[in-house]
């Protein structure tokens, strides 16, 4: 790992167009100030760890991989047979009801 | 285009049924394709509705991997997220439907259903395209409970 020591207000460039301020400082916290291109992800680390392993449960490759759970149909009989389930137009949606 | 899926055996995919994924989603930045197929409705006590307020999503490049993922409005109808539309393409508000990851946990023999409210998913209808989103907001949790059903192996 680089380490480099800064100044409160001094920045760091982290390749063409990414860089790293540090706003302030006190004993045990510091403010850090980021500039990045919108398809950059920018994210607390303990936060993206925490989606990353949801994400891995949710796609069956946790702890709970051989479950099949038995879901509440609204057409009884298509959705529990495999052969009956079919793309979806996503079109179709339910929009947000306010 | 046809496909072999582990969970739904071949399926045929429409062009128009396709959702890009330009970014992957963390832990699957292989994954930009997907369909997302019908599961039916959130188990409630209540009437069932008629429409599915659950969906798999499908990885179409790797039939082995699918996502199981609900409407949120129906179990939180208080989860009010705010998106950066520009930050994603999209142009239009309307173009906008929220989706969010399922995770199932086993627990005495039932299996209990968390919805990832931290980090939606984000379809945009006009560019057929989708985003994971993490929200800044931490009042959304990463596993919120919604529903639990007998568990079938």
């Amino acid at each position: 790992m680089l380490v480099l020591t800064r100044r409160t207000g001094q920045s760091i460039r982290v390749g063409d167009d990414i860089v790293i301020t540090v706003l302030e400082a006190t004993r045990d916290q510091v403010r850090i100030g980021i500039r990045a291109p919108r398809a950059v992800g920018v994210h607390r680390e303990e936060v993206y760890e925490e989606i990353l392993v949801a994400n891995r449960a949710s796609a069956g490759l946790g702890p709970d991989l051989s479950i099949e759970i038995d879901i509440t149909e609204p057409t009884p009989g298509e959705a529990t047979s495999p052969a009956a389930s079919h793309p979806m137009s996503f079109a179709a949606l339910p929009v947000r009801q306010s | 285009m046809e496909i072999h899926t582990r969970r739904f055996g071949t399926i045929t995919v429409q062009d128009d049924e396709q959702l890009d994924v330009p970014e992957g989603i963390p832990g699957f930045r292989a994954m930009h394709r997907v369909v997302l197929m019908g599961a039916g409705a959130v188990p409630t006590e209540g009437d069932i509705p008629d429409e599915h307020t659950m969906f798999w999503m499908q990885d179409l490049d790797n039939g082995d991997l699918a996502f199981l993922c609900i409407v949120p409005w129906g179990p939180f109808p208080g989860y009010d997220l705010e998106i950066d539309e520009a930050e994603l393409g999209i142009e239009d508000e309307g173009d906008v439907r929220i989706l969010n990851l399922v995770t199932v946990h086993r627990a005495d023999n039932a299996a209990h259903l968390t919805a990832n409210l931290r980090a939606p998913l984000v379809v945009d209808v006009r560019h057929r395209r989708l985003h994971q989103v993490i929200l800044s907001d931490s009042r959304w949790a990463v596993s919120a409970p919604f529903a639990q059903t007998p568990a079938v192996r």
